[in-house]
C-alpha cells in the first residue's frame, strides 16, 4: 500500500503532467508563430520542421515593404488616447457610484448594454461619424474605443474606490478640501493601482480591436496594427514568414503589458479582462 | 440658493456621471436607437435618401435562404464554442487550484491567448492548419494518421477550425472566472466528504458543481452572448466562406451594410441577431428559475 | 467501536515540527481531549488520525489495524469540524444520510438511522431545512448527527464548541458527555479551553508547541502538574507562581523571598535536597490562598505572609482578590463572607500542603509536597 504522502506526490505530478496538455494546446501556436518568423522561406515551405538557419529577413521585410511602423504607432496613438479618456470619465464614475447611493442598478444596466452586437452599433456609427466628421481620425476611433470600455471601467473603478474607506474623504472635508480636491488629493492616490490596472485593460482592449478600426478608418496611413495586418493576409500568394514576424511584433507589447499586471489579472477580478467584439 | 447638504451631495454625483451618460448616450445608446430605426428604411450606404419601408427588410430576411442559413450556424457556432470553452476552462482550472510548484507560471501562460488580438490568433492558425505547408497536416502525415493533407477551411471542417480558434482564443477567460470560484470552496467540505467515503468523483457533483453553480451560470451566459455576437474571429479567418458555411449573423449583417451597400438591411439582419439572443437568453435565464 | 494507539507519532510540515514523539494508547470507548494553546499540533494529531493529514514517522492504529495509510474512507471515523462543513446545498436529512448512502445502505435503514438519530438530538423537525436556514447549535447538533449515523468506530471532534456562544455552549457541553455515555463509543477531542477538557474528558492530554506535556485524568493535572506549563494551563484563575530561594534554617526548610519566609512540611524526598540555597518557583492555586481569620486551627504554622489588597473580583459566594505582596503580585480565591476592602491590608495563610516546586529552569515538577 502507498503511503499517504507518496500517493499526494503522485497526484501532484499528474496535474502537473495533465497541465501540460492545455498548456501545450496554447504554447504551441505561439512557439510555431515565432519560430517560423525567423525561418528562411526556403524552411518554410520545405518538409522540414526545425530550420536549417534562422533568418531576421521577415522582420526586415515587414519594415521595408510593409507600413508596419506606422500601423504600430496609429495603434499606441489610439489606445493612449482611448484609454486618457475612457479613465478620465471613468475615475469621475467610478468615484460616484463609489460614494453616493443610486436609484438603479449599473450592473444590470451594463450586463444588458453588452448583449448588444457590435455589428448593431458599428453601421450607425459610421453614419454618424461620418457626418460629425470623425470617420479616419485618431479621436473618432478612440471615442468609439473609450465608449466600450466605459461601463466596465466605471464599475471595476467603483469597485476599488470602494475598497478605500469613506471616512478618508470626510476627514479630507472636515479639514477644508472640496468634494472634488477629496477625490484628486486623498483617493486617487490611494486607488493607483487599480487605475493602473484598469488602464491596461483599456489599452490592451483598444490594441486589440478590429472591427471598429475596420470600419472607421479608411486611408492606409492611419491605419491600425490589426486592421494593417489583416491586409497582408489577404489575397493568394501569402507572405507567411512575414506575417508570423507581425504576429511577433503585436504581441510583445501585450505580454510586456501582461507581465505588469499579472498579479491582479490573476487574482480574479469578475469583470477584470472584457471586450471582444 | 442655498441648498441642503444632501441635495447638493446628490447633485455632485449625478454631475460626475454626466460625461459616462453623455459618451453613453451619444455613442451606444443613440446608435441602437438609430440602427432599429434604420431597419425599417431602404437607406443605403452612400445614399441620401432615407426612406420608411416598415417591415419590408425583415420580410426580405425571413424569405432569405441565406438569413435562416446564417442563424442557424450562429447558434451551431455560439453553442459549441461555450461548451469546449467551459468544459476545457474548467477542467484546467479545476488543475490549477490544486497546490504544486510552478503553478503561478502555469496561470500565466494558460492566461495568454486571451490577451493577444484576435489577428494574431487567425493568423497562427491559418498557417498551421494550412493544408500543404501548415504544421498540423505536416504532423499528422508524419505520424501516418492521414494519407493526405486536410483542408481545414474547406467545406466541412470549415465551422470546426473557426470553433477551435475561438476555443484557443477565448477559453481563458473561463479558467479566470473559475479558479477563484473554486478557490472559495472552503477545504472543510471536501475533508468532511472524504470522512464520509466520497471518491473523487462524487466529490466533483456533490461540493464542486454545486458551489459554483452561480458562477458556472455568469460564464455561461457572458460566453454565449459573445460567442453568438462574435464577429473578428470569423471574419478574418474565412469571410463566411466557403460559400457562406461559416456564415453567421453578424458577418451577413456585415457583408449587407458595407458589401451589399444596404445599410437598412444590415441593421434589420443585425437586430433580428439581437432579438435572437434575447429571446434564448430569457429562455436559459427561466430554465434556471431565475428573472 | 475500538481503541486508538499512537507510537510515536511525528509530523513534519517541511521544516516544521508539528507534532513531535506523541505516545498515547486509548482505549474503548474512552473520551480522551486533547488540549493545548493554538499551534501546539492538537488538530494536526487529530486529523493524523483521522488521515487527512499523512503521518511523518511513527504508527497509528485503530482497534488492531495499522492505519498509517488507509484513507479517511477506509478507517471507519467520524468527524466533527469546528466550521460543521455542512454540505450547504444538502438538506438536514441529505446531510446525514450522505455517508450511509455512499457505503451503499438499503434506503430504508438509512431513513431510519438519519430518523432515530435526529429524534435523539432533536432536530427531527429541521430535516428538509438547508444549513443556511440553522441557527448555530442546529448545525452544530446536525453535525454531530452526521457522524452518529455512521456508526464509527472512532469520533473525533475538532473544536465543536469553538463557534458557539457561552451559554450554547455549556449547554452543548452536558449534551455531548451525556451522548458518550449513551453511545460508549471512543472519542478523541480537540479543544483549546481547558475548562471544555476538565469537565468533560476521561484523561487529557495537554500539548505544546507540539510535544505532549502530561497526560492523565482532570484530577491527576489539577493536583499534579508535571511542569509550569501544565500548572498555568490548567486551573482558573492560574496558579500563582513566585520565585523564592530555598534555604535550610535550623533543622527546617524555608521558601524565602523578599516579604515572605514559609516553612515547608518535612520530607524526605531527596530531590528537594539539591535545591537548598538555590531559587525555586513556587506554585500555588488561588483556591488555596486564605484569609488568616478563615483558616482552619492547625493549618497557620510559619505559613504566612503579610498582603495588600489591590482588586477585588466579587463573583458571587466567592471573590477572586489581587494581593500584592511586597512587589509580587498573588491571585487568591476567597470565600465572600470575609469583610475585605481595596487598599487594606491583610493577613494569608498558604495551605503548603497544596504548595508545589518548580524548577526555574526547565519548568519542570521538582516534587509534590504531600
Amino acid at each position: 500500500m502507498i503511503s499517504l504522502e507518496a500517493q499526494e506526490r503522485i497526484r501532484r505530478i499528474g496535474t502537473v503532467l495533465t497541465l501540460l496538455l492545455p498548456l501545450s494546446f496554447v504554447a504551441f501556436p505561439y512557439l510555431w508563430m515565432t519560430l517560423s518568423s525567423f525561418s528562411p522561406d526556403k524552411d518554410l515551405f520545405s518538409d522540414r520542421t526545425i530550420p536549417a538557419t534562422l533568418t531576421l529577413l521577415h522582420y526586415r521585410h515587414l519594415f521595408e515593404r510593409t507600413s508596419f511602423e506606422r500601423q504600430f504607432l496609429n495603434s499606441v496613438i489610439v489606445a493612449v488616447v482611448a484609454t486618457t479618456i475612457c479613465l478620465a470619465v471613468s475615475i469621475l464614475s467610478g468615484y460616484s457610484l463609489s460614494r453616493f447611493r443610486h436609484r438603479w442598478s449599473f450592473e444590470r444596466v451594463m450586463l444588458l448594454i453588452y448583449t448588444i452586437p457590435p455589428v448593431l452599433l458599428i453601421i450607425p456609427t459610421l453614419l454618424v461619424f461620418a457626418k460629425l466628421h470623425l470617420t479616419n481620425t485618431y479621436l473618432g476611433l478612440a471615442l468609439g474605443h473609450s465608449t466600450f470600455m466605459l461601463p466596465f471601467a466605471a464599475l471595476i473603478l467603483a469597485a476599488y474606490f470602494n475598497n478605500i474607506p469613506t471616512t478618508l474623504d470626510e476627514a479630507a472635508m472636515v479639514d477644508g478640501m472640496s468634494r472634488i480636491g477629496a477625490l484628486v488629493r486623498i483617493v486617487l492616490p490611494m486607488a493607483i493601482p487599480g487605475i493602473a490596472a484598469t488602464a491596461v485593460i483599456i489599452f490592451a482592449n483598444s490594441w486589440n480591436d478590429y472591427m471598429f478600426a475596420f470600419t472607421l478608418i479608411a486611408s492606409k496611413e492611419m491605419q491600425t496594427l490589426p486592421v494593417g495586418v489583416a491586409e497582408l493576409s489577404e489575397g493568394q500568394t501569402l507572405q507567411w514568414g512575414m506575417l508570423m514576424a507581425a504576429a511577433v511584433l503585436i504581441t510583445i507589447p501585450m505580454l510586456v503589458f501582461f507581465l505588469f499586471v499579472q498579479r491582479r489579472i490573476l487574482s480574479g477580478f469578475i469583470f477584470a479582462i472584457t471586450g471582444e467584439k | 440658493m442655498d441648498l441642503s447638504f444632501e441635495r447638493k451631495e446628490q447633485l455632485f454625483s449625478y454631475t460626475l456621471l454626466i460625461p459616462l451618460f453623455i459618451m453613453i448616450a451619444g455613442l451606444a445608446v443613440f446608435p441602437i436607437v438609430y440602427a432599429l430605426v434604420l431597419s425599417f428604411t431602404d437607406r443605403g450606404l452612400f445614399s441620401t435618401s432615407t426612406n420608411f419601408i416598415g417591415l419590408a427588410n425583415y420580410l426580405k430576411l425571413g424569405y432569405s435562404q441565406e438569413f435562416w442559413q446564417s442563424l442557424l450556424n450562429n447558434i451551431i457556432y455560439a453553442v459549441s464554442c461555450v461548451a469546449f470553452q467551459i468544459t476545457t476552462g474548467l477542467a484546467t482550472a479545476m488543475l490549477l487550484v490544486r497546490k504544486f510548484r510552478g503553478n503561478y507560471y502555469f496561470r500565466a501562460m494558460l492566461t495568454f491567448p486571451y490577451l493577444v488580438p484576435t489577428i494574431v490568433a487567425v493568423l497562427v492558425f491559418k498557417w498551421m492548419l494550412n493544408d500543404v505547408f501548415g504544421i498540423v497536416n505536416r504532423m499528422l502525415l508524419a505520424a501516418g494518421l492521414l494519407d493526405a493533407g486536410v483542408g481545414w477551411f474547406d467545406m466541412k471542417r470549415a465551422m470546426f477550425s473557426v470553433v477551435l480558434v475561438s476555443v484557443w482564443r477565448f477559453f481563458p477567460f473561463a479558467i479566470m472566472l473559475f479558479v477563484p470560484a473554486l478557490e472559495a470552496i472552503p477545504q472543510e467540505y471536501y475533508e468532511a466528504a472524504r470522512v464520509d467515503g466520497a471518491s473523487a468523483i462524487q466529490q466533483f457533483f456533490h461540493i464542486t458543481l454545486p458551489q459554483i453553480k452561480e458562477v458556472l451560470f455568469v460564464v455561461i451566459v457572458l460566453r454565449g452572448i459573445w460567442m453568438f455576437n462574435m464577429f473578428d474571429v470569423i471574419w478574418l479567418l474565412t469571410g463566411g466562406g466557403p460559400v457562406g458555411k461559416t456564415e453567421i449573423l453578424p458577418i451577413l449583417a456585415y457583408l449587407q451594410a458595407f458589401q451589399g451597400y444596404s445599410v437598412g438591411l444590415g441593421s434589420a439582419t443585425a437586430t433580428a441577431g439581437l432579438v435572437v439572443l434575447v429571446i434564448l437568453l430569457s429562455l436559459f435565464y427561466r430554465m434556471r428559475g431565475r428573472k | 467501536m475500538a481503541g486508538v494507539i499512537l507510537k510515536n507519532v511525528i509530523k513534519h510540515f517541511g521544516k516544521i515540527v508539528a507534532v513531535s514523539s506523541v505516545n498515547l494508547e486509548i482505549k474503548e470507548g474512552e473520551f480522551v481531549i486533547l488540549v493545548g494553546p493554538s499551534g501546539c499540533g492538537k488538530s494536526t494529531t487529530l486529523r493524523m488520525v483521522a488521515g487527512l493529514e499523512s503521518v511523518t514517522s511513527g504508527e497509528i492504529y485503530i482497534g488492531d489495524r495499522l492505519v498509517n495509510n488507509i484513507s479517511p474512507k477506509g478507517r471507519n471515523i467520524a468527524m466533527v469540524f469546528q466550521n460543521y462543513a455542512l454540505y450547504p446545498h444538502k438538506t438536514v436529512y441529505q446531510n446525514m444520510a450522505f455517508g450511509l448512502k455512499l457505503r451503499r445502505f438499503p434506503k430504508d435503514e438509512i431513513d431510519r438511522s438519519v430518523k432515530d438519530v435526529a429524534k435523539v438530538l432533536g432536530i427531527g423537525e429541521l430535516l428538509d431545512r438547508r444549513p443556511d436556514h440553522l441557527s448555530g447549535g442546529q448545525r452544530q447538533r446536525v453535525a454531530v448527527g452526521r457522524a452518529i449515523v455512521r456508526k464509527p468506530e472512532v469520533f473525533l471532534f475538532d473544536e465543536p464548541l469553538s463557534n458557539l456562544d457561552a451559554k450554547l455552549r455549556v449547554h452543548m457541553r452536558a449534551e455531548l458527555i451525556l451522548l458518550h455515555k449513551r453511545l460508549e463509543t471512543t472519542m478523541i477531542y480537540v479543544t483549546h479551553d481547558q475548562v471544555e477538557a476538565m469537565t468533560m474528558g476521561d484523561r487529557i492530554v495537554i500539548m505544546k508547541d507540539g510535544i505532549v506535556q502530561q497526560i492523565g485524568t482532570p484530577l491527576e493535572v489539577f493536583h499534579q502538574p508535571r511542569n509550569l506549563f501544565v500548572a498555568s494551563f490548567i486551573g482558573s484563575p492560574t496558579m500563582n507562581f513566585v520565585e523564592c530561594t530555598l534555604i535550610q534554617e535550623d533543622g527546617n526548610r524555608y521558601l524565602k523571598a523578599s516579604g515572605f519566609k514559609l516553612r515547608m512540611p518535612l520530607s524526605d524526598k531527596k530531590s528537594v535536597g539539591r535545591y537548598i540555597d538555590q531559587k525555586v518557583i513556587l506554585g500555588i492555586r488561588p483556591e488555596y490562598i486564605y484569609d488568616i481569620r478563615m483558616c482552619r486551627p492547625g493549618l497557620v504554622d510559619g505559613n504566612t505572609m503579610r498582603a495588600m489588597v489591590e482588586v477585588i473580583e466579587p463573583l458571587g459566594s466567592e471573590s477572586i482578590i489581587y494581593f500584592k505582596v511586597n512587589g509580587h503580585s498573588l491571585i487568591g480565591k476567597l470565600e465572600a463572607t470575609t469583610e475585605i476592602e481595596m487598599g487594606q491590608s491583610l493577613e494569608l495563610c498558604l495551605d503548603m500542603a497544596k504548595v508545589h516546586l518548580f524548577d526555574p529552569a526547565t519548568g519542570d515538577l521538582i516534587q509534590e509536597l504531600n
